[in-house]
């Protein structure tokens, strides 16, 4: 298994392909990981700020999560009609899953917030919007990257999925290496998506440090 | 699209059958229970003795985040290229990723009893087992039952994807109807049953159905037949491998034997 392996990345055509594959696999990873919370922060806003809302956006954010990933990325090119094998549909499909998985993160961060230091900006005279940009949505970071965390481990081993139907990124290594019975590809895959999860783990670790100064030193 | 739905379901002929929806679904749901069971029967006991003792905790949330990240379409080809006999290794490949959700679940269920409830229960007199069990369970089981839920989740949708490797289930009628979704030609064509293990990625968007269709043409063994498996390839050269390898990505139907 290990001369295969070395056999396999030996080759510079091998490695380059393989690199392809994991910036491919990074790109459908992390586009639809901002995507997902920029969208569930204006959603998780709104269904904050109107109680009636809530059930409104998490019966569907529940739902949409426990759809089979698979399912998603084939019905997805039949409901926005973009080609079966166009990576968009990857992109819109893990957007879901990372929004649906943070509405309730980003509401109950919300609601762990203090009222009286909302009041007390309030009445130090900040409008709603600039109150929730200077005061909410910061103090809201510790539980919300909690969230992203998770959504990032989940959308990177979610993409491999897409390779069934056919989207790039390291799952091709995976179908590659079953098509043609060989170890290699498949090790290589699974190693670079865990390391890659590590990765990006410890980034979003160092960003929630860096936006949280007041929480350094505290234990995360 | 949705009038083709309703007429594809509505037809009796996609009900039954081995390739109707019923088999299908009975299949998806036995392949999930069976991990489930084999899951929570390994992962209870392991997750109430680390709740219990609180020994080995931070391990067992670091091993619990490497198997969420684990990418499931790896880990089930993996399985089944080390194990020859497909069912077995892909139901390994489930049940190892059924373990965390539940050993969180009851992890976090055991450990969250109230430190002063169980401080009662050894003042009136409880060994450790009877603490356990009467004291402990009950607390956990409303974040147990949570993990159970969360696992059953993530079988559902693991199990669609091990049907690419073989294993029924609904991923199975998935993958036949993507197979003909985005190439109506194939469908009429000779081969249709046949190339369903064609790389559709290999297949530019541009490209026509009759393109990607080359070399389906040699009659093969459907993989559908439960005996039916690939012969070991010869072990290649690395300069074979990248060729091969390139074919594979380029020029898709080719069977690589």
């Amino acid at each position: 298994m290990f001369d295969e392996l070395g056999e396999f990345l030996g080759s510079a055509n091998t490695r380059a392909a393989i690199l392809g594959d994991l910036g491919q696999h990074v790109y459908l990873a992390l586009l639809p990981l901002v995507v997902g919370v920029v969208l569930a922060i204006a959603i998780g806003a709104v269904a904050h700020r109107t109680r009636r809302l809530r059930g409104f956006f998490l019966v569907p954010a529940n739902l949409i999560y426990t759809l089979p990933s698979l399912a998603l990325f084939v019905v997805i090119p039949g409901i926005i009609g973009t080609r079966i094998l166009d990576p968009v549909n990857v992109i819109v499909a893990l957007s879901l899953y990372t929004t649906a998985l943070l509405i309730r993160p980003v509401i109950e961060a919300l609601d762990s917030i203090d009222a009286s230091v909302v009041a007390a900006a309030t009445a130090m005279g900040y409008r709603p919007l600039r109150r929730f940009f200077a005061i909410q949505l910061p103090l809201a970071v510790p539980v919300l990257a909690a969230g992203v965390r998770v959504a990032s481990v989940s959308n990177i081993s979610l993409v491999t999925v897409g390779a069934i139907i056919g989207t790039g990124g390291l799952g091709v290594l995976f179908t590659d290496g079953f098509a043609r019975e060989y170890f290699a590809p498949i090790i290589v895959g699974i190693v670079l998506t865990l390391l890659l999860a590590l990765v990006v783990d410890l980034v979003l670790v160092a960003m929630r440090k860096f936006l949280t100064p007041w929480q350094r030193g505290v234990s995360t | 699209m949705i009038g083709d739905i309703v007429s594809w379901l509505g037809d009796p002929a996609h009900w039954t059958g081995p390739n109707g929806i019923w088999p299908r679904l009975w299949e998806h749901l036995g392949f999930c229970l069976l991990a489930l069971g084999i899951a929570t029967v390994i992962a209870v006991p392991l997750g109430a003795f680390v709740g219990h003792t609180g020994r080995g905790g931070v391990v067992l949330v670091g091993l619990a985040n490497i198997v969420r990240a684990l990418p499931t379409l790896g880990l089930v080809t993996f399985l089944f290229l080390i194990f020859t006999e497909s069912k077995p290794a892909t139901i390994i490949g489930l049940v190892v990723l059924a373990i965390p959700p539940i050993l969180a679940g009851t992890y976090s269920g055991i450990a969250s009893a109230d430190e002063r409830a169980l401080d009662a229960a050894t003042g009136v007199g409880m060994t450790g087992w009877q603490r356990l069990f009467q004291v402990e369970f009950p607390i956990a089981i409303p974040l147990l039952l949570g993990g159970i839920r969360n696992a059953m989740l993530q079988l559902v949708a693991t199990t669609a994807v091990a049907a690419y490797v073989g294993l029924g289930g609904l991923g199975r009628l998935l993958l036949d109807g993507l197979a003909v979704l985005d190439y109506p030609k194939v469908v009429a064509g000779p081969c249709s049953p046949r190339c369903w293990r064609w790389q559709p990625i290999s297949c530019s968007p541009g490209s026509s159905a009759s393109s990607c269709r080359t070399g389906c043409g040699s009659p093969q063994p459907s993989p559908r037949d439960a005996a039916w498996r690939p012969s070991r390839p010869p072990r290649r050269r690395p300069h074979e491998a990248q060729t091969v390898r390139r074919a594979v990505r380029g020029r898709p139907a080719r069977r690589l034997r």
